[in-house]
């Protein structure tokens, strides 16, 4: 495989990939993800030789400002709410394609699977997280956590 | 002349982005269709004229590879050009596609403007074949 990924370079590409898809401006935190909460959670396939598996997880909140970014309307209307899940599960697609792309380089061959969006428990996730060697926490300039980990899988 | 679009992806707040992206555009179009994967456009389009088809290639059903490859099989259908814009964006994957007859690939996030200019193309292009 080509040189692993690092949480580093998975942040830049994060941080940058929200601020200019999604308008949500973040940093790097170590705070955790909230345990006490459930927040949505997207995960994604990406062949890139390897099999790895992309896992963004962000609070419900910052899912429905998301899908309002998004879509040009306001955070807490009934649409924003609707639309939160398909968001997160946009901006996981999308961010595979830049982490394959800013992470691999454009020679490679990428194969980038659907998105499965669902809440799940706040320690299950942290658990999950927890087993990733790329990962990244951040927070966003309104206070909503967010968190992604790149996890190989083996191979295809 | 207004100008009918199919836009085609499984995410509902994809094709909103897209759907906002060619009104802003300032294009004038008389309906913008929508389909969620490859097997509905092409029902969409065997049934009604489509001027463009703005279409994702992960989908589930029929992906945006496959549609291509079906549009290219049926007369009406292989003349109308397809934009595809999707996140996957090596160069093998944009060779392979505009191999296919795409007529351009656009990878996501892509910004409003290069959706205008890639219609504005198109129509350059149609009316210089005589077709627009």
């Amino acid at each position: 495989m080509a040189n692993a990924p690092t949480s580093g370079a998975l942040s830049s590409a994060v941080i940058a990939l929200l601020a200019d898809a999604a308008f949500v401006f973040a940093e790097p935190t170590t705070a955790p993800m909230p345990a006490g909460e459930n927040p949505l959670v997207a995960r994604l396939t990406l062949e890139l030789g390897e099999r790895w598996e992309l896992c963004v997880c962000v609070q419900d909140k910052l899912g429905q400002m998301l899908a309002a970014n998004l879509l040009g309307t306001e955070s807490e209307t009934g649409e924003a709410r609707a639309a939160a899940s398909d968001a997160v599960g946009e901006l996981a697609n999308i961010l595979a394609g830049t982490i394959a792309l800013d992470l691999f380089g454009k020679t490679v061959v990428c194969k980038i699977g659907i998105p499965v969006v669902a809440m799940e428990s706040g320690r299950a996730v942290g658990e999950c997280l927890a087993k990733s060697a790329c990962r990244v926490n951040l927070e966003t300039e309104e206070g909503y956590a967010l968190a992604v980990a790149l996890t190989a899988q083996g191979g295809t | 002349m207004s100008y009918r679009i199919l836009v085609v992806d499984d995410s509902a707040v994809s094709r909103r982005m897209v759907c906002r992206a060619v009104i802003m555009s300032g294009l004038d179009v008389s309906e913008i269709l929508e389909a969620s994967n490859g097997q509905e456009a092409l029902d969409l389009l065997g049934k009604s004229w489509v001027d463009i088809v703005l279409a994702d290639i992960n989908m589930p059903v029929m992906n945006g590879a496959e549609m291509v490859r079906e549009m290219a099989k049926r007369d009406f259908m292989s003349v109308t050009p397809v934009i595809i814009i999707s996140s996957e964006r090596s160069e093998k994957r944009m060779e392979e596609l505009l191999g296919l007859g795409v007529h351009t690939y656009l990878g996501k996030p892509f910004r409003p403007e290069q959706i205008k200019q890639v219609i504005e193309e198109i129509l350059r292009e149609r009316k210089e074949a005589g077709h627009g």
